[in-house]
């Protein structure tokens, strides 16, 4: 069997590390379905950066990714701050098959125009690709993750606190709106970075996944988040090798597994292992009704 | 019980006019108030009166439509880190990975900025805290496994870290059971004595007179306030709570603190 | 249009999909479980690859039982998870309906990577082609088998909400106190997540997913916003729906666009716009109401604030624009805003520069300084 190539393997690695990450926080912030969300919201984009542009350079294409997943998430933040009836559910479904339309809209409208974005292109958009993964794509995963996880060290108490009590953290002086300004860049910045490697349509099953495996083995806000991430980075680890051996084994030389769906079936074993299995850091739960509040 | 406010000290709280309203709906409406410092104050009306909304104004978290705000001398604003607040325990996911101790240092975050690492006075704020509401031993315990009792001193200890001398509480009694309490009353007197100044949101008509030597009746305007003895008389009741009240506060015995205080 | 043309059935089968997600969206939207639509038809997909890999053919009954059973059990997953999380509902359908669609979409790509299952046709559907596999009984065509199947749904929804009428609407409103009346909630729960299903499996060939998810989220607001009742809110979410296709069928049909994108973005736009229109919760709407509230407030304030300057003898002094604005806090503008307001009803004027209530006006004052109106 062979080797995964370098660039997936690393860029697989980062998108675990990231979206672990970002996904804890945003678990916090009650805002899972935000994810996607933005990443329903950058097919559009791409496209009509495609249409503005006409260059199909992977900068312009992600830009136009974030442009839009930004203001898609500035939509759905107002969207519940306006109408509470449609908080959880309403909003997320609009956006989400909103963003949707638009973008196969788009897609068809540009059919006669497209000579670069084919089938192949979008079906790599759609679910990951590992063929279509290269250096690029590993850097930047790694370097927004860096980024985002050096914002988190050094921040760590303001987070925490916001997190937990919002109104708190406003009597305590802390920089509530700034921070949660930069936590939704950043969400968007990762969306838009890991669809090439994961792919639109599971993506914000990672930032769902990820936090959950580490959910019951501790009670603690930094090693919660320290766990996600580390649980990414493994599963972004093995990601490649599954891949490769579906391949081989399986044999379909030339259409390659896609690399979205392996990468959220290991996310959600190890969540449900952690789930449903042993807790390694807190113990028993002595609660474990399961009954909702 | 202790002796009355000095009236010429400056007040804790100031509200001049003060309107707050959600949408077409006003929450508080004209409202003028001084709260005296070193006093223990109950807040008091029925449901939808405004109580909420008058402390999260006095918080600086709500903006008021008209009017101005003074606490302890200054504008809202300028008071982060001098006012702690003790909100409704609904008001938080209890899931959230935390311990007792972490919660009880969350008091303290505000007063660090971000670059400094937590030192040995934060951490012994939040460690003497703790033993005020006596949750010391309980210091590592995870908030998800914390009975309501333990959960209200613990956002007790919070609130007490922070080393505030104005404290602000919502409903700190609802749904304790009687030994939590009795301690959480015992705590208090202790703050006042110390000098701070504790306004507490109160849901219990009977114990108001026992325990607090100032109270605000409030039903969207402030229908009086002032030293408890004078102000919770029959007709104030009637007025803030409506004509029929069927409570009598003239029966002695009454109050299941009875003698506790005397 | 030729009544035997594509288009038109086209039409039919879309406008028989509008009312069926135009019944079924409301119900979800009041119980939060909108997104289970979106989680069941993306997680039905798994069936369907099971299905196809045990049985490679490609319009087989067996990919619709598949599918029914896959939908099924990640709706039972996602309820299960919903229990284990404490109440965190979003977390577990974020979970099981990608799970499910991985396991399909890798199934799929191993298995059937040269059939006309592809990824992105399972997502938006294939309304284009709907019509085109007709139901023949005794060597008649009687049209197409997904507009006669819409139609069953479509019947079979309205007779289980005639015959549930009742116990629905208490199930809508305060579910806990049906359970206290001894009615059966937990049924109409399973009921709900059936007739869901249902309408997606049956006309998954048609609308995929996302179409699925907009014209249930999108008519569903449209009536939610605009109505109080649970009747209008049906039938406005009915007609919105249907709407929506006519408007995409006449886009996609003059502009060559993707079918069920052009009616999905004309629900999507007519939720927007009903989210900006609406009265009493749109947008423009409340952005008014703002205003002449506060002015409202600002003039009541006003007139009792001048009255008890008046009384106390010191109104030439405090009653002046600058008094006004520096003692309540106020700006110039909201002043002189909530002063006309007065003006208007003959409550105060300015006289000499001091604002002075008149003979209505201390009336007015009175009545609001004790409390009987505001």
């Amino acid at each position: 069997m062979t080797s995964p190539d370098g660039a997936v393997l690393c860029a697989c690695i980062g998108a675990g590390l990231l979206y672990g990450l970002l996904g804890s926080i945003t678990h916090l912030r009650r805002q899972s379905l935000r994810g996607d969300v933005l990443a329903h919201a950058a097919w559009p984009g791409v496209l009509v950066a495609f249409a503005i542009t006409g260059e199909r350079s992977p900068l312009v294409l992600a830009l136009g990714a974030f442009v839009f997943s930004v203001g898609f998430g500035l939509v759905i933040t107002w969207l519940e701050r306006l109408f509470p009836r449609l908080k959880g559910d309403g909003a997320p479904a609009l956006l989400l098959s909103g963003s949707f339309a638009l973008g196969s809209v788009l897609w068809s409208l540009m059919q006669r125009h497209l000579e670069g974005l084919g089938q192949a292109g979008l079906k790599s958009f759609l679910l990951g690709q590992a063929a279509a993964v290269q250096w690029l794509d590993a850097w930047t995963l790694l370097g927004v993750f860096s980024a985002a996880g050096l914002f988190v060290f050094f921040l760590r108490r303001d987070i925490a606190g916001i997190l937990f009590d919002r109104d708190q953290a406003f009597l305590l002086g802390q920089p509530v709106l700034a921070v949660e300004w930069v936590l939704d860049l950043l969400l968007a910045l990762g969306v838009v970075c890991g669809l090439q490697v994961v792919g639109m349509v599971v993506l914000s099953a990672l930032l769902v996944a990820l936090p959950l495996a580490a959910m019951p083995h501790t009670s603690r806000f930094g090693t919660f988040v320290l766990l996600s991430t580390l649980l990414g980075a493994l599963v972004g680890l093995i990601t490649p090798w599954m891949v490769i051996l579906l391949e081989s084994t399986f044999g379909h030389p030339g259409r390659g597994v896609p690399t979205g769906p392996i990468f959220v079936l290991l996310a959600t074993l190890v969540a449900m292992a952690s789930l449903f299995g042993p807790r390694i850091f807190s113990g028993p739960r002595t609660d474990t009704s399961g009954i909702q509040p | 019980m202790a002796e009355e406010p000095h009236p010429l000290k400056e007040p804790a709280v100031r509200l001049e006019d003060v309107t707050v309203a959600y949408g077409d709906r006003p929450a508080l409406w004209d409202v003028d108030l001084e709260i005296p410092k070193g006093s223990l104050t109950a807040v008091v009306g029925p449901n939808g009166a405004g109580k909420t909304t008058l402390m999260k104004t006095m918080l600086g978290l709500l903006k008021p439509a008209t009017g101005r705000i003074e606490i302890l001398g200054k504008p809202a604003q300028g008071c982060r880190g001098k006012v702690a607040f003790v909100p409704q325990r609904g008001s938080v996911d209890w899931d959230y990975p935390a311990t007792v101790g972490d919660l009880a240092l969350m008091g303290t975050h505000g007063s660090l900025p971000w670059w400094k690492p937590l030192g040995e006075n934060e951490k012994r704020r939040a460690r003497q805290a703790l033993e005020l509401v006596d949750l010391a031993n309980l210091a590592d315990r995870p908030i998800n496994q914390l009975s309501g009792g333990q959960q209200q001193r613990a956002f007790l200890a919070r609130a007490l870290s922070q080393e505030a001398p104005l404290l602000v509480l919502d409903e700190p009694f609802q749904g304790i059971d009687a030994s939590t309490e009795r301690a959480i009353l015992d705590l208090f007197r202790k703050l006042r004595e110390k000098g701070n100044t504790l306004i507490v949101v109160h849901h219990d008509l009977h114990t108001v007179r026992d325990l607090f030597d100032y109270c605000v009746l409030l039903n969207v305007r402030v229908v009086a306030a002032g030293p408890t003895e004078s102000t919770m008389n029959e007709e104030n009741l009637r007025a803030t709570y409506g004509p029929r009240l069927g409570l009598d506060l003239k029966r002695p015995g009454n109050s299941p603190l009875d003698g506790m205080w005397k | 249009m030729n009544p035997f043309s594509g288009l038109f059935e086209i039409t039919v089968i879309g406008a028989l999909c509008a009312i069926g997600c135009g019944l079924a969206g409301p119900i979800l939207l009041l119980r939060r479980r909108v997104l289970l639509g979106d989680a069941v038809s993306h997680s039905v997909l798994a069936g369907i690859a099971i299905a196809f890999w045990i049985h490679p053919v490609v319009h087989s009954p067996w990919l619709r039982l598949g599918a029914a059973l896959s939908g099924c059990c990640a709706a039972w997953a996602a309820t299960r998870l919903t229990g284990v999380l404490r109440g965190r509902a979003d977390a577990a359908l974020g979970l099981v309906f990608p799970l499910f669609f991985s396991l399909g979409a890798l199934i799929l790509s191993i298995k059937a990577s040269n059939t006309h299952l592809d990824v992105d046709q399972v997502l938006s559907g294939n309304l284009e082609c709907s019509w085109l596999e007709r139901f023949r009984f005794e060597g008649m065509d009687l049209g197409p088998k997904a507009a006669w199947n819409m139609l069953v749904i479509v019947l079979a929804l309205l007779m289980t909400g005639w015959i549930w009428w009742r116990d629905l609407q208490i199930y809508l409103f305060d579910p806990q106190q049906g359970l206290i009346l001894g009615r059966p909630m937990a049924f109409l729960e399973i009921l709900v997540v059936v007739a869901t299903t249902s309408v997606i499996v049956f006309s998954f060939d048609a609308m995929g997913p996302i179409l699925l998810v907009a014209l249930l989220a999108g008519p569903g607001i449209c009536g939610w916003f605009f109505t109080r009742q649970l009747v209008p809110f049906l039938l406005v979410s009915v007609i919105a729906g249907l709407l929506s296709v006519l408007t995409g069928v006449g886009l996609a049909g003059t502009m060559d666009l993707n079918l069920a994108g052009s009616i999905g973005l004309a629900a999507f736009a007519l939720a927007l716009g009903t989210l900006l229109l609406a009265p009493d919760h749109g947008v423009i709407f409340r952005v008014l109401q703002a205003k002449r509230a506060r002015i409202r407030f600002v003039a009541r304030l006003l007139v009792v604030h001048i009255r008890q300057h008046e009384i106390r003898g010191d109104h030439a002094r405090e009653n002046s624009l600058e008094g006004l604005c520096d003692h309540l806090n106020l700006s110039e503008k909201d002043v002189l805003a909530g002063a006309s307001w007065l003006h208007e009803r003959s409550l105060a004027d300015w006289q000499n520069q001091i604002l002075a209530s008149t003979a209505i006006g201390e009336l007015f004052a009175k009545s609001l300084a004790e409390g009987q109106e505001l």
